[in-house]
């Protein structure tokens, strides 16, 4: 069975995505002070937060993430403190799908839908030309 | 060789739908005023501005949209800055829906609906506008040609679908949305003016029930009209072609559908009633496709209406391989198991006498109200329970080496359900406390698929269903 993990520039795409509203919130939060003291431990509950989630959670959850491409199904193992197993065998399968944003699309990344009735797979951002030769694999092709 | 379609520019339209009460008819309204009486308020050079913006993404929009057959797979990608790019094997496109508008038509233009057992339900996977050619192009390298062999359905046959299949409520929910809208963009209270008719029409007639239950009667009586007219022209013109291995099946007057199905596509094929066609005795096939239609079910109209022996003929033509099969599975005969049938409706009657006959004395004012409230609840069960008497009599079940048959009632229509067993997505034995002391369970059926289609059969024997279920599908308890 092939595994496969989740690229570098995925973590750091997730960084930046988490980073952005996370800083939005902790300085509106910091502009909130001015009004009473008390609310001093609204934005350092959120700052000690967002900096766990930013240098703990994503990393290790990315770090965890696995990608198993057996003979008869797609397998998914992902999870921090909750774990769970995804399984999509690929006569299930229907249609595969690629998702790109301008953030990934610099990165040169691809997220990936693999759709069956009912239910879908969700792969986050991988390298472009994999996310190619997968949805190309769900059709029973080879890359040219 | 690849093939690649663009989009026909009247998708731009379609994209600018969302925003045509909201901004397109207010910004064409305020150009009107300029126009005319040289003055605006505004906000009009704000709706130009956010017009320009909209159109601009749309027309983006537009253009990114292409699709690419290739010889096993189709591809579609659309998207400026966020990009999907969908990949499906031909093999998978369960139908292809088309339908023509009036301004479609003027434009040579056709919505296109790919749809697969996969996505949203009640929503197509994929849709977009194509030119009318390039429509047939793409709908010959997805099916091949299309069939000669149409049958053709008299005005009549379908005028009596529609009339069967419309409710009331269907066309009050159709006709709400469109007078307030219209009522909103003419600037006139267009939901009050017709109150008022309705009211003032209820008032002339006169008879035994209190004016309340005339303004019900004539609201419901207008909302079924709708819902006819609605339905007659979305049925008419109803032509089926025929081919080894696909059916297209083309309707519509002002709208023209066409829609294509494998017949590999076909999850299940059910044989229906609804309460009009009981009295009438007619029935009418319909089928269910994975991931096809725009509603709550995936089910498709396929030969609209006819008399027991033509759907006979219709079916064993169209579904050969659908053949029930079997040893049939029924409910227990005798007074026991015709009494746990009965159960349900009695009581309801039961109930219904009593809170009425306590309302009447308690309010003895609203008596002609509470009478007909009663009369009309107490038919609806009294239909029920002739239901549950063909529950009764035909409900059976039939387990195949191919494929799963079922008989028994739908909501308020009576189902013939035929079914291959690769298909069945679960059957669910559900047993009540008295289904424990008969030794009897209710079945579910549910086949697999996106909105998938089910029927419940009640009183089996539990053993027996039991033994049948393991042996079809080989399970060793």
């Amino acid at each position: 069975m092939e595994k496969s993990v989740l690229p570098q520039k995925t973590l750091l795409l997730w960084k930046i995505r988490f980073s952005v509203p996370a800083i939005v919130m902790v300085v509106l939060s910091f502009f909130l002070c001015r009004f009473s003291s008390l609310f001093i431990i609204v934005p350092i509950f959120l700052t000690v937060l967002a900096l766990l989630i930013l240098f703990i959670y994503i990393p290790v959850y990315f770090r965890r993430y696995e990608i198993l491409c057996g003979e008869n199904a797609v397998i998914i193992n992902r999870g921090v403190l909750i774990k769970t197993t995804h399984i999509m065998p690929y006569s299930r399968m229907i249609y595969a799908q690629t998702f790109t944003t301008p953030l990934a699309f610099a990165f040169k990344l691809s997220a990936v839908t693999l759709k069956s009735a009912r239910s879908f797979l969700f792969i986050p951002e991988i390298d472009r030309v994999d996310a190619e030769s997968i949805i190309l694999a769900v059709c029973g092709e080879e890359k040219e | 060789m690849t093939r690649t379609f663009k989009a026909h520019p009247l998708f731009i339209l379609n994209l600018l739908k969302p925003f045509l009460f909201v901004l397109i008819f207010p910004l064409i309204k305020g150009l009107y005023q300029y126009l005319r009486y040289r003055s605006v308020d505004g906000i009009l050079s704000l709706e130009i501005i956010l017009f320009a913006i909209i159109f601009f993404i749309a027309f983006l929009r537009y253009r990114s949209i292409k699709i690419n057959v290739h010889e096993n797979r189709l591809s579609i990608k659309l998207g400026v800055l966020f990009v999907k790019n969908a990949a499906i094997k031909l093999s998978q496109v369960s139908c292809v829906k088309t339908s023509q508008s009036p301004l479609d038509a003027v434009f040579g233009a056709v919505t296109y609906k790919i749809n697969t057992e996969a996505g949203k339900h009640g929503k197509p996977d994929f849709e977009f506008k194509l030119s009318r050619k390039d429509s047939e192009r793409l709908s010959v390298l997805l099916y091949g040609n299309q069939g000669n062999r149409a049958v053709k359905f008299s005005l009549y046959k379908l005028a009596f679908l529609a009339a069967t299949t419309s409710s009331a409520f269907t066309g009050i929910i159709i006709s709400v949305p469109i007078i307030n809208k219209l009522g909103n963009l003419l600037g006139i209270a267009l939901n009050e003016m017709l109150f008022n008719e309705i009211n003032t029409a209820s008032e002339k007639m006169n008879n035994f029930f209190p004016p309340i239950v005339n303004i019900v009667t004539l609201i419901l009586l207008a909302g079924y009209t709708v819902a006819f007219i609605y339905s007659l022209l979305k049925y008419i013109n109803f032509r089926l072609f025929l081919e080894k291995d696909r059916l297209e099946i083309r309707s519509g007057f002002l709208v023209r559908y066409r829609t294509a199905f494998k017949k590999q596509s076909i999850k299940n094929v059910t044989v229906e009633q609804t309460s009009l066609m009981r009295i009438f005795k007619r029935y009418s096939i319909n089928i269910s496709v994975g991931g096809y239609g725009d509603g709550q079910k995936e089910r498709a109209v396929l030969v609209p209406c006819g008399r027991r022996v033509e759907i006979k003929s219709h079916f064993s033509a169209y579904f050969p391989f659908l053949k029930a099969e079997g040893k049939a599975i029924r409910p227990q005969r005798g007074k026991i198991s015709k009494r746990r049938f009965f159960f349900l409706p009695v009581s309801y009657l039961a109930v219904i006498f009593f809170v009425s006959v306590t309302l009447m004395v308690k309010f003895p004012l609203f008596q002609s109200l509470i009478l007909f409230v009663a009369a009309v609840t107490a038919s609806i069960v009294l239909y029920y329970t002739d239901l549950c008497l063909f529950n009764y009599r035909f409900g059976k079940l039939r387990f195949g080496e191919k494929n799963i048959y079922a008989q028994g009632s739908r909501g308020f229509n009576t189902c013939e359900f035929y079914c291959p067993k690769e298909n069945v997505g679960e059957i669910k034995l559900i047993r009540y406390p008295n289904d424990l002391r008969f030794k009897t369970c209710k079945v579910k059926i549910t086949v697999r698929s996106e909105g998938a289609d089910s029927i419940r059969i009640k009183n089996l024997d539990y053993e027996k269903t039991l033994q049948a279920i393991n042996k079809t599908f080989n399970i060793n308890v």
